[in-house]
């Protein structure tokens, strides 16, 4: 469907350029909503999304992006406790082979700055069944 | 603001131990970045949410590469939530729209033909033949458009433009209509000017939060980060948290409430009741600063007209009241009892009564917060006005910490759709149609002959999609917005409206959307910092960002398009013979040169813009944004709506208006922060000519449907952190869409159970007007009690709204999107 657009993108910035219309119309294109069938359509749902009980930490992308939980992460972050804490906490990440909170979240006596206290605002798990709806043409290059 | 990425390290040391990262991340791909040099920064206000996040954007090669929190912002402090991480991803999924579709068949437009690409002067002329032919058969209300509280200031005061003085239409209505119109309503009516007296500063000086019925868990991260630092670090610190179902925010809540839907205006009249039977009335300020009134009750539901409940109804769309004293008032809530409120509610009483004891305590600094619980809510200017009510009894208004807090839902919906004044009743800076006094001024402003803007409001929002579906509104444009999928009653009227033989669609959008596809034409649409823009945020803070990239080739700005098709148009075409008269000269100029050359749009001259990139002032020849910017800025300018110079919102990170002398203000209608209240005044509500703001007497009515014996289960449907609104750009982030792939119904375990099904299967929930279907979930974020369920609407595949009523508050015309009784059957 790209390869379509792109293409009838060029014709028409020909077109423009030569300061007349094509001869020939267009062929009509294959577009599709994120819905993925038609509006009045009762689709079917997808298989409900399941996370990893546990896995490596997942890559990066660009400069600055907040890690990606790499399990699943239903922690209790409350008042009384915040669950993602007792294993990721710089007192106890290397025992527990978890990845240390970064230092950026910390304050001078090494507890967490309050500001960064739901850490699920930020980091989130990945459901390991599914596959993007849109491919992604982000590049860091 | 444009410094290189060695040069941000060095002026932020805070920022540069951030990216000293842990050792035992993978860091691979980040260190090379954090190697490359060629980065450059700037700055922009984040894309989603109307809390006005300022973000740093990482461009090269012409790409935006990363994106993170702005340390300079004082809304987020360096901080981002997780959608604001990956704004750099939003631009690029891989179905970007490059060139104009039109549906065809055989080389002509054909209503039910499929979407062929055309040029951009095909689209753009074949839009105006459409506009120009009904116009002159069928006159300007036949002619509309639908934009967004996601439109940047001049966009939407262009579109406004183009529409009111030009096709001499009020049929022009932001999605804004779905989000912020009870707030806008409340606000005109308590104290006769719009926006929050309070900002976000008050999240670290209040005692004691109140979120009435807002998840900002989810929808206002950021907020609720600052939110929940103040409650961490504040040993006396209380949060109340109320809400139709246990959500995120109950997780830091130290007073939760779970209350039945609608009942929030018992509790809220309960909370008046107390502060007056417990001698908590702060008697000098309601004295010197308030008066009272009783509002007309029994006022329908927004429906059409020949609906069972309007014709029930005594005062369908009756916003009218009558002054009365203090004693009515007291009277008149003396019924709501904490008996009465707990029983309505289901809410304990204890609880009810310490959240009331802290609006009641002089000593208590409390800030109140709320969103679309009290907004969608069919009585929604009510409830506006009732939490109003609390506050201004008890005198905690417009001080550090006291501060009734409306949120906003959209990244502009104050700064565009409020301030702008693109509703179908408004002009901007609060001003309506209605008015004979503020139109004369607007066309005096835009230099138009009187008589140019019609004085009888447009269709609103969801009267658009009525006139729609019955053959009174046939040209229609949407503009950065997606009411097939957010909109309610899809099967009913807003599809059967687009596809109305009798009607041509357009929608402009970077992305085919769910209404993309039930168009006729679709524009393809350059987005965020594709464009130079500015914002509006909940706290009043106008911020700008520069055009920092290209669009893809074929795609251009909602800007661009409005004033492109304005060209298309001469004044002899769109006005009545009477109106050219009394400006004959105008006659056989188009409408680009009436409305956007008019010697003040195109005053400023395109090398002004300091950015590398600014393809509108290319296009047009002149500084377009900063023209439209200065010209709207002259109808605040000494209304108590200033704004700042254009060019010093680029160098700041945005300004609290009203902006005078260059200070921005914290808090308005207080003396010593607010330039427009006189030494001695103390407080001084200047939106109401006598600047007393008003408490109203309103009760408690029911819901527009609730549940019954078939449809048995409450539904309320909203957002998620992880998408914003309709998910057309989150759904495109791999890392998003992966972190929250499919809408769910969440549910108690019980009511799953009493149905045969359980977590993870399929069910069909349904209501009157539609089905949908989709998976349980009995253990996720939110935990509703019996007879409640919560479904997201981000998720294209499950449009959720198809089964909503299209049932609005009569005063606001906002759409009640949390009480639809439903029913769940497994699939």
């Amino acid at each position: 469907m790209k390869k379509l657009l792109t293409a009838a993108a060029l014709v028409m910035a020909l077109s423009a350029c030569s300061g007349q219309q094509a001869n020939t119309p267009a062929e009509p294109v294959n577009i599709n909503s994120l819905g993925q069938s038609a509006i009045t359509e009762i689709r079917a749902a997808d298989p409900a999304a399941t996370y990893p009980k546990r896995g490596k930490s997942i890559e990066r992308t660009f400069v600055h992006q907040p890690p990606m939980i790499p399990h699943k992460a239903g922690y209790p972050i409350t008042l009384k406790k915040n669950g993602c804490m007792s294993c990721h906490s710089p007192a106890k990440a290397k025992r527990m082979k978890a990845t240390q909170i970064d230092p950026s979240h910390l304050l001078a006596d090494a507890k967490l700055n309050n500001q960064y206290y739901n850490c699920t605002q930020c980091h989130t798990p990945q459901a390991d069944n599914k596959t993007e709806l849109v491919e992604s043409d982000f590049s860091t290059q | 603001m444009s410094i290189s990425r060695r040069e941000f390290l060095k002026a932020n040391a805070a920022v540069a131990a951030a990216t000293a990262v842990g050792a035992t991340l993978p860091v691979k791909i980040v260190e090379a970045a954090e190697q490359k040099d060629s980065i450059k920064w700037d700055k922009a206000p984040c894309r989603f949410c109307g809390v006005g996040c300022s973000v740093l954007v990482g461009t090269d090669n012409g790409k935006v590469v990363a994106t993170k929190g702005d340390p300079e912002s004082p809304v987020n402090k360096g901080l981002n939530c997780i959608k604001g991480y990956f704004l750099s991803k939003i631009m690029y999924g891989k179905d970007r729209l490059t060139t104009p579709l039109l549906r065809m068949t055989d080389g002509k437009y054909d209503k039910e033909g499929e979407f062929t690409p055309v040029s951009w002067d095909t689209a753009l002329d074949t839009m105006a033949d459409k506009w120009k032919h009904t116009l002159n058969t069928k006159g300007p209300t036949a002619v509309g458009m639908f934009g967004s509280g996601q439109w940047t200031i001049w966009e939407g005061y262009a579109a406004s433009k183009l529409h009111k003085a030009g096709f001499l239409t009020n049929n022009i209505d932001p999605n804004a209509r779905h989000c912020m119109a009870s707030a806008v309503g409340g606000f005109m009516r308590t104290f006769g000017i719009d926006e929050p007296m309070g900002c976000y500063d008050d999240l670290e000086a209040a005692d004691e939060f109140v979120l009435w019925g807002a998840n900002m868990a989810e929808m206002h991260p950021i907020l609720w980060a600052r939110l929940s630092d103040r409650r961490l670090s504040s040993p006396t610190s209380r949060v109340h948290v109320l809400s139709t179902y246990q959500n995120r925010s109950f997780d830091l809540a130290d007073n939760a409430m779970v209350f039945r839907p609608q009942s929030d205006l018992a509790i809220l009249n309960y909370i008046a009741n107390y502060i007056i039977q417990n001698d908590a009335v702060n008697k000098d300020f309601v004295t010197k600063h308030t008066k009272f009134a009783l509002g007309t009750t029994d006022i329908g539901y927004g429906l059409r007209p020949e609906h069972p409940l309007e014709q029930k109804a005594k005062n369908p769309g009756n916003g009218k009241s009558a002054p009365i004293s203090f004693d009515e008032y007291a009277k008149f809530v003396s019924t709501y009892t904490l008996e009465y409120a707990a029983e309505m509610s289901g809410v304990e009483p204890e609880k009810l009564e310490l959240m009331a004891k802290a609006y009641a305590d002089p000593k208590v600094k409390v800030m109140s917060l709320w969103t679309m619980g009290i907004n969608q809510h069919v009585r929604g200017v009510w409830a506006n006005n009732m939490l109003y009510n609390i506050h201004l009894l008890t005198g905690k208004i417009a001080t550090p910490g006291n501060s009734p807090f409306s949120l906003t839902g959209q990244p502009s919906a104050c700064g565009t759709a409020r301030e702008v004044g693109t509703f179908s009743h408004r002009l901007p800076a609060d001003m309506v149609v209605k008015n004979p006094k503020h139109r004369k001024r607007t066309e005096a402003l835009w230099q138009l002959p009187e008589g140019t803007i019609p004085p009888k409001p447009g269709y609103h929002a969801v009267l658009q999609t009525r006139m729609l579906r019955d053959g009174k509104l046939n040209c229609y444009w949407n503009m950065c917005t997606n009411n097939m999928q957010a909109g309610a009653n899809i099967n009913e009227e807003i599809y059967p409206g687009f596809r109305n033989p009798e009607n041509f669609i357009v929608v402009s959008d970077p992305y085919p959307t769910v209404t993309a596809m039930a168009a006729d034409l679709i524009l393809p649409t350059a987005m965020w910092v594709e464009k130079e823009g500015a914002y509006g945020n909940a706290e009043r803070r106008t911020h700008m960002w520069h055009q920092q990239v290209k669009p893809p080739e074929g795609a251009k700005s909602d800007l661009w398009q409005l004033m492109e098709f304005s060209k298309r148009f001469k004044v002899s075409e769109v006005w009545p013979a009477e109106l050219i008269a009394k400006k004959p000269e105008y006659a056989d100029k188009t409408l680009f040169e009436v409305l956007f050359a008019n010697g003040v749009v195109d005053k400023f001259p395109a090398d002004e813009c300091k950015a590398d990139l600014n393809d509108e002032s290319d296009a047009f020849g002149f500084y377009v944004q900063k023209g439209l910017f200065e010209e709207y800025a002259q109808f605040g300018r000494g209304h108590a709506h200033d704004l700042a110079p254009f060019d010093t919102y680029h160098e700041n990170r945005g300004a609290r208006w009203p902006v005078i002398d260059g200070k921005e203000t914290l808090r308005r209608f207080v003396e010593g922060s607010d330039p427009y209240v006189k030494a001695g005044e103390g407080f001084n509500f200047y939106g109401k000519p006598d600047g007393k703001a008003v408490i109203f007497a309103l009760p408690y009515e029911p819901a527009a449907e609730e549940p019954n014996e078939e449809y048995d289960i409450w539904l309320s449907t909203g957002r998620v952190l992880e998408h914003w609104h309709t998910g057309s750009m989150t759904a495109r982030v791999p890392e998003l869409y992966r972190a929250y792939p499919d809408a769910q119904i969440f549910m108690h375990p019980e009511d799953a159970k009493a149905r045969g099904v359980k977590r993870g299967d399929e069910v069909i929930v349904a209501s009157p007007r539609g089905e949908v279907k989709t998976r349980v979930e009995t253990k996720g974020r939110n935990k509703p009690p019996r007879g409640v369920a919560f479904m997201p609407f981000f998720d294209a595949r499950q449009l959720v709204n198809k089964l909503l009523l299209d049932a609005t508050d009569p005063l606001s015309k906002e759409t009640d999107f949390k009480k639809c009784p439903v029913k769940v059957t497994k699939a």
